[in-house]
């Protein structure tokens, strides 16, 4: 709040403009942010579009990661499926179901952050109630979904845990990034993923303490919606990742 | 305000872009890259039947780099507007884009020591091709720092009409993210993580490329929606 | 705690979880066996993970009830992730 408002001051002296040009959204943007559950499809993009063109963005990158394993991976099979002996399954199983786990965590977290915003803005409509009706009722979800985003940070650690200990334990054997390829693509590809988990798990504590800090209106959903999205995108990321480096015979 | 000559800083971006690839792509041929698997000689092969092209190619890619240094700081100027008095990112943002174009114009040197007696030893040519393809393929870090805190910069714009929209605020730390696996190619000699790979060098590559179109159609509408409001 | 159930996303995420332990068996347990076809397992693994990555975008990412043309880029990009690696490991 107060930053924004410092901005506004700085701007001011720098000649902006304050009204909305139409120019600085494109055309997927919807304003719209009624209930998804409510609404027919094709109304709500969850979070800011923004937030899409980096997780689109990235997916197409790990896409791409895919396709040049399953190539490389067709070119020496051999090689792939005996280094693939020494991989540990159950870590990549665990982590796995720790990240759904964590993403289940946020999805109720986006819900009950999405129903006291709802129904602050009914509150607000409505003359009868005043603030201090409102805030009453909404500090207990909001308490609700802090507690939630906490639990999907806390699998979020022990995804990395997990990750640090499978690391250890192949590093202690001798196996790192130059091995062979097959090990070469394992280290790049956990390690790049393993960067996206703490990334995200920045963004959860950020949240956390947002929603803790108490939710003011749509902004704030957005913001979570944003954080969200970028988590379960670590979650389908690895969801791909287990059977490829893991699993495929 | 001078918003004629951000749009002339603007245009330098693609002049780079169009001269770096006559030199460096239609004249000396270094795309696709000359790969690190081959052997010393057949290294200074390519430079002594090549020399004549390789020499202007390089010499043209050498003076475009110049060029990035209006186009950063046509960047600044806008991402200045958004931070105002203390603008720390803009100031990061311009440091690491200077030190960008030395990354750009320093190997174009090292490549023209090597095409400057082809006829030395293959075993010494190698070894400065090896010196200019690294230092042009593994030094990601000043770009990302540049991306990283232009995206920064948009995130903390809370003007009603923002100077760059925010999407491209999540497009410059994607990008930069992008540039991360260009940094490997120090373990590796085959494969895609070789300076020679599809993801350590194709597609650093094609997103820096397209990191300047998308960032010359932004800058565009930001000078001019500057002179408007001037 | 109700309001958690009776959720549209955790019938999806129970599916989930199910189909991740079905994954492990068949990747770890039924791989152990000598005479079964191994190329079928592995494509059966990657079109499962490929399912699941669809739930995560309709019902976790919310993907369901966002605008055709967001929808059709996610759905693009499982079909041609998931068919590229089908075809070429």
């Amino acid at each position: 709040m107060n930053e924004s408002g410092k901005a506004a001051e700085g701007r001011t002296t720098h000649e902006r403009p304050v009204v909305a040009s139409p120019s600085s959204s494109i055309t997927l943007c919807t304003s719209d942010k009624s209930l998804p559950d409510e609404c027919s499809a094709g109304e709500h993009v969850p979070g800011e579009v923004g937030i899409w063109v980096f997780v689109l963005g990235d997916m197409l990158v790990f896409g791409l990661f895919f396709t040049v394993f399953a190539y490389y991976r067709g070119l020496n099979i051999d090689l792939y499926l005996q280094s693939q002996t020494s991989l540990n399954q159950n870590y990549g199983a665990l982590n796995t179901l720790l990240l759904l786990l964590s993403s289940w965590f946020v999805v109720m977290a986006v819900s009950d952050v999405r129903n006291s915003v709802n129904s602050n803005v009914l509150k607000k409509s409505s003359p009868a109630n005043k603030d201090g009706l409102a805030q009453q009722n909404t500090s207990h979800p909001s308490k609700r979904a802090a507690m939630l985003l906490a639990l999907a940070f806390l699998c979020g650690l022990g995804f990395g845990l997990v990750k640090i200990i499978e690391y250890t334990e192949k590093i202690s054997a001798g196996i790192t990034i130059t091995s062979n390829e097959f090990f070469m693509y394992y280290y790049i590809f956990t390690g790049l993923h393993f960067l996206h988990v703490l990334i995200g798990m920045g963004v959860l504590v950020f949240l956390c303490l947002k929603v803790r800090a108490g939710i003011s209106g749509e902004s704030d959903l957005v913001l979570v919606e944003s954080g969200a999205t970028f988590w379960h995108m670590v979650d389908l990321l690895w969801i791909v990742l287990f059977p490829l480096l893991y699993l495929m015979k | 305000m001078n918003t004629k000559s951000q749009v002339l800083c603007a245009w330098c971006g693609v002049i780079f872009l169009v001269l770096f690839s006559i030199g460096w792509v239609l004249l000396a041929r270094f795309l696709p890259p000359i790969s690190p698997a081959l052997s010393a000689n057949d290294v200074a092969a390519i430079y002594q039947q090549n020399t004549g092209a390789i020499r202007i190619g390089l010499a043209l890619a050498m003076i475009s780099a110049a060029f990035t240094a209006p186009w950063v700081a046509v960047i600044a100027a806008q991402m200045k507007r958004i931070e105002g008095d203390s603008p720390v990112l803009t100031y990061s943002m311009l440091v690491a884009g200077a030190a960008g174009i030395l990354i750009l114009m320093i190997p174009t040197i090292i490549w023209t020591v090597a095409a400057f007696r082809p006829e030395r030893d293959a075993e010494l040519i190698m070894l400065l091709n090896d010196f200019g393809w690294l230092l042009f393929v593994m030094t990601f870090s000043p770009f990302f720092i540049q991306n990283m805190v232009i995206g920064l910069a948009i995130f903390g714009d809370n003007a009603e009409a923002p100077i760059f929209p925010r999407w491209l605020g999540y497009f410059n730390i994607w990008v930069a993210i992008l540039l991360v696996p260009g940094g490997l190619v120090t373990f590796f000699k085959t494969g895609p993580f070789a300076w020679d790979g599809i993801l350590a060098f194709w597609m650093p590559l094609v997103v820096f490329f397209g990191w300047f179109v998308v960032m010359f159609m932004a800058l565009l509408k930001a000078i001019k929606q500057q002179a408007q409001s001037a | 705690m109700q309001t958690f159930f009776r959720h549209p996303a955790t019938p999806i995420w129970l599916l989930l979880m199910i189909a991740t332990g079905l994954s492990w068996w068949l990747g770890v347990d039924a791989g152990r066996e000598e005479d079964l076809n191994y190329h079928l397992i592995s494509t059966t693994l990657i079109i499962i993970a490929f399912i699941k990555v669809r739930f995560v975008m309709r019902y976790f990412m919310e993907v369901r009830t966002a605008p055709l043309s967001l929808r059709l880029i996610c759905d693009a990009w499982i079909v041609v992730v998931c068919s590229a690696i089908v075809w070429l490991f």
